[in-house]
């Protein structure tokens, strides 16, 4: 497949996590570096999209937001589909947001269904550090558990200074791309040849 | 008001509810097969797609599109698998844009392209393709945006199909999100205003809304709740277009004010929709911020009153206001000020919160849950306003007066409108305030209303609250009546709760020192009201609550006499009156004491003897001899008809009270202390009556209070008499007995009693000396802690001679 080679990588990035930890501000300081302080929902998903290099690589980034609050998530995660990784959020003046995070990881593995699911690039953000005095997850237990987790990348952010949001989705976009080289094919692309008859057959009966 | 939105459970949800399981199981299987089929296309022709783009052959790759796009006019999915499928036609369908952007550089002009992908030959492929060109049209600024926009969202009423048409419009919005005319946004200028995207969003916002408000009519009745669930589902692509407008930078709070809020809320009251109108009412209050809410609050309010009966406003309305009490205390908590939020929350809300009670048939829980927000958000908000907490809780109380308060939820919400303001406050003075509090206390079952009135003493407790007032003793009581006094309905207390009902008594002996006041006559009357309220508690109580407020009593009259001594010895101005303090005077308090005393010594006899001697010691101290005697004799004929076993403890303490007297008569201490004697000389056990005898040697020496009192003759009789006794007990009682004497003996040599000279402590000595060889010959066990008392004794009255030298000189210590 040469064609493959010219064509522009793009990456599949699912932004995760509870209600109001700040997703969609992470999101909008990374992409459009603009930051508000007033909360407001997100319904659904929705993606932006930016170009990154990466090891001398350009590579389009399409980071997906979504919804904290499940009401606002009512079709389901069809669009975790072909995420190439997942990137968990927690604030870190809430602690039950990061009590949640294993709930959030596993609901991911099981809805996405990666192949490897074991190998699975995730990366973990602690937000709101600009809040330190009111800080209830220390660093270290999010470290442990990351460790824990077969050493998930752990980020300490604050989206609405600009602290480390930039390295943050440097790494991100690292780790996805270390997804992307391991499958160089896209799906359907491999298999080609047989799978349409298969599925004709299927569909007969 | 049904809260039937808010108890769907949408996700992750699977479809087993309304059918049996089994058939349930075959639908699904049935649309996960269709799915798989569908998707099996996608990807094939996706492949094609790809593979003639690679080849630049534009025909080929659109006509391929187009079949994959087929797959979208299914009407068999449901609304989870149809967004299944379009996630994944949505992936494919990036590949096609890119190509278009990609063709655009090479300098094809997209206007073409916009008119070739029209020849599709169905609707729904032809508005997809027509959608991704145009927002790469868009993106090539060869026509202005809000002209591409406009036209997409007109060519979208081509499809009418309510899930087709809701799954198109949120392609268009997905697509278009990036590419509005806004402030700040390289649209802007040719390429149209934020008015323009407004309008651009508010009609496909009205687009989805008729054909979402469709599909609740469309097909058998009998499918109807299946239907509302599948709508439940899709009703995210109805409010997407909310969360559109919340973020354009222009719409800033005068836009929202002026040209959208309006717009949205007319949309959202025509759709005569509950569904609609519940989701879009919570959306509106979720999507957009705080600030807009504040500003708006009568315009989205009075909306609320317009909506179709069944909806369910109290969840809009608790929504609403927890929400922006969040956001006060949130504001709050960074510094920012308070009181100024351009409007009054609390009165707005207090408006149509009445409305919405009077107008309509609330439920009791849904009125407590609305008053419950209503509280909160006016704590938060204006925490020094009593009056809307009280008006509040009269309201609360007006509903509930008639309702047998049974029901589990309800008694619940009313505990929790009971307590809030008790946590909000830092004290319960302002509690006290409240007209109808305890009106709503009062209504809960007994052991509800007994936790509220334990965490009314726990706060009271934890913030140090000074109760100063008789008024204020009596409503604080009135509020914790639970637990002070039984009810006729509450069972006898079972075993197990003593430690718990020990635990709140003394919680309520804790009050007893939130009494506080300068005046003594105020303190007095206040004792007073507190001591009338424990009376009425039973015996199982007052031993708890009514011996910390003798201490009270006691101190009062201390100081009490304490100020006159005071104000005695200040000199005063000529013509000018002395001072002369509160009318209760100290005796007046003794009398009050006295009366508690001869309740308690009835129930509890032990601990009302030491407090007799307590007070009896308090009463020298403020110089009332009579009350002195009376408490003493008091406490005698109570140590008459206690049990042997604790006598020489209570004798103890008796001695101890007696030779701490000061101000007591000759006369009086005579008899006292002669009949402490023959209490002494009367126990049933000898050695009991040794030490006992030994120890009433201290009542008349040295007698450091009152040295008139001392006698050292009486002293030495007593010791004598003590050794006497020894004599009549068992021998292996005898040497520990002979060093206690010593001991006390030596006391009164150091103490310099003439009587006791050192020829009586060489005999103690000899004596001793004589008896050890015999004891070590009995166990060594029991002798060795005596052997070490009496060397213990030598090696301190060799010290004592080290120390003082002389008067020990005839003291011998060769024997040893």
């Amino acid at each position: 497949m040469s064609t493959s080679s010219r064509k522009k990588v793009l990456l599949k990035v699912i932004i995760l996590g509870d209600s109001g930890v700040g997703k969609t501000s992470l999101m909008n300081q990374y992409v459009n570096k603009k930051f508000s302080n007033q909360y407001k929902a997100t319904i659904g998903a929705d993606f932006l999209t930016k170009d990154v290099m990466v090891d001398d690589r350009l590579v389009t980034m399409q980071i997906w937001d979504t919804a904290g609050q499940e009401r606002f998530q009512s079709l389901g995660v069809a669009f975790y589909r072909g995420a190439d990784s997942c990137v968990l959020v927690y604030d870190c003046t809430v602690s039950k947001t990061f009590e949640n995070m294993n709930a959030w990881r596993d609901e991911f593995l099981i809805q996405a269904g990666p192949p490897d699911p074991d190998n699975f690039p995730f990366v973990v953000i602690g937000n709101k550090i600009d809040m330190e005095p009111q800080r209830t997850v220390p660093a270290k237990r999010a470290m442990a558990w990351c460790q824990s987790k077969g050493n998930i990348p752990y980020f300490e952010t604050s989206a609405k200074e600009a602290v480390n949001v930039e390295q943050a989705f440097q790494v991100i976009a690292k780790t996805a791309l270390g997804k992307e080289d391991e499958e160089p094919f896209i799906p359907g692309e491999v298999d080609f040849g047989d799978e349409p008859k298969e599925a004709k057959s299927s569909g007969c009966c | 008001m049904s809260s039937h939105y808010q108890n769907v459970r949408e996700y992750p949800a699977y479809d087993d509810e309304e059918n049996t399981l089994e058939a349930g199981q075959t639908v699904e299987n049935k649309q996960k097969t269709l799915l798989a089929t569908a998707k099996n296309v996608v990807d094939t022709e996706a492949y094609h797609m790809i593979r003639a783009l690679d080849k630049s052959l534009l025909d080929e790759a659109l006509k391929h599109s187009a079949k994959m796009l087929n797959q979208l006019r299914t009407s068999e999915l449901s609304p989870k698998h149809y967004y299944d499928l379009y996630m994944l036609v949505f992936d494919k369908m990036r590949h096609l844009e890119m190509f278009f952007s990609e063709e655009n550089k090479r300098g094809r002009r997209m206007q073409d392209l916009y008119e070739v992908v029209q020849h599709a030959g169905n609707i729904v492929p032809r508005l997809y393709l027509l959608i991704t060109v145009g927002s790469v049209y868009i993106k090539s600024k060869e026509a202005p945006a809000k002209d591409v926009l406009k036209d997409l969202v007109e060519m979208c009423k081509g499809v009418q199909h309510p899930t087709r048409g809701l799954f198109l419009r949120n392609y268009l919005s997905q697509l278009s999100k990036d590419k509005l005319p806004d402030v700040g946004s390289e649209y802007e200028g040719v390429g149209g205003q934020v008015q323009d995207s407004i309008n651009f969003i508010i009609q496909n916002f009205t687009e989805t809304v008729h054909l979402f408000s469709r599909l609740k009519n469309e097909g058998p009745a009998s499918e109807r709740e299946k239907r509302e669930k599948e709508r439940n589902e899709l009703s995210i692509l109805v409010g997407k277009s909310l969360e559109r407008l919340s973020n354009l930078e222009g719409v800033t709070l005068e836009i929202y004010r002026s040209m959208v809020l309006n717009k949205v809320l007319e949309v959202v009251v025509q759709s005569n929709d509950k569904m609609v109108q519940q989701y879009l009412m919570d959306c509106i209050i979720q999507v957009f911020p705080d600030e807009f809410h504040m500003a708006t609050l009568d315009t989205f309010l009075q909306s609320c009153l317009d909506l179709d009966q069944g909806v369910d406003l109290r969840a809009i309305l608790t929504s609403l206001m927890d929400r922006l009490s969040n956001f006060i205390q949130r504001r709050a908590s960074q510094g920012e000020q308070h009181d100024d939020y351009g409007t009054n929350v609390v009165e707005t809300f207090t408006k149509y919160v009445d409305k919405v009670l009077e107008v309509y048939a609330v439920e009791l829980s849904d009125n407590l849950l609305i008053n419950i927000s209503l509280l909160s958000l006016s704590l938060q908000a204006y925490p020094e306003r009593t009056d809307y907490v009280n008006r509040i809780i009269t309201g609360v109380a007006t509903h509930l007066v008639d309702t047998l308060i049974n029901d589990d939820q309800v008694i619940k919400l009313t505990k929790k409108v009971l307590t809030i303001p008790l946590e909000s406050y830092k004290s319960i003075l302002k509690l006290l305030d409240l007209d109808n509090y305890n009106q709503v206390l009062t209504l809960l079952p007994f052991e509800e209303k007994r936790m509220v009135a334990r965490q009314i003493v726990r706060t009271a407790i934890k913030h140090g609250d000074k109760i100063t007032t008789v008024d204020q003793v009596n409503e604080l009581f009135e509020l914790i009546k639970p637990m002070l006094k039984d009810e006729p309905t509450n069972e006898t207390l079972a075993e197990d709760d003593w430690e718990d009902f020990e635990e709140e008594q003394n919680l309520v002996a804790r009050c007893v020192h939130l009494f506080d006041n300068a005046e003594t006559d105020n303190l007095f009357k206040i004792y007073s009201a507190a001591r009338k309220h424990f009376g009425q508690g039973g015996v199982k109580r007052i031993q708890f609550t009514l011996v910390p407020l003798v201490f009270k009593y006691l101190e009062l009259a201390t100081r009490i006499y304490q100020s006159q001594i005071t104000a005695a010895a200040t000199p005063t101005l000529e013509g000018e009156a002395p001072a002369v303090g509160g009318v209760i005077k100290q005796d007046k308090v003794f009398q009050y004491v006295m009366e508690i005393l001869e309740v308690l010594a009835n129930q509890r006899p032990g601990p009302a003897l030491q407090l007799y001697l307590q007070s009896a010691l308090c009463a020298d101290r403020c110089d009332l001899e009579k009350i002195v005697y009376e408490l003493l004799s008091q406490a005698f004929m109570l140590y008459e008809e206690e049990d042997s076993k604790v006598q020489l403890e209570y004798l103890h303490l008796i001695i101890n009270a007696l030779q701490g007297m000061k101000h007591i008569s000759e006369e009086n201490y005579n008899t006292l202390s002669t009949k402490t004697c023959q209490y002494s000389s009367k126990l049933l056990r000898k050695p009991d009556q040794c030490r006992a005898v030994l120890m009433c040697s201290h009542l008349f020496w040295p007698m450091f209070e009152n040295k008139e009192l001392q006698n050292s003759s009486k002293a030495l009789e007593c010791l004598q008499w003590s050794l006497k006794i020894v004599k009549s007990c068992l021998s292996n009682q005898q040497i520990l007995l002979f060093v206690e004497i010593l001991n006390v003996y030596a006391h009164h040599f150091d103490k310099k009693n003439d009587k006791v000279t050192a020829e009586y402590l060489n005999g103690m000595i000899d004596l001793i000396f004589t008896n050890i060889p015999n004891l070590e010959e009995t166990e060594e066990t029991a002798a060795a802690p005596i052997n070490i008392f009496y060397r213990n004794t030598l090696r301190h009255l060799r010290l004592r001679k080290d120390q003082d030298g002389e008067m020990y000189d005839d003291v011998r210590f060769t024997l040893m």
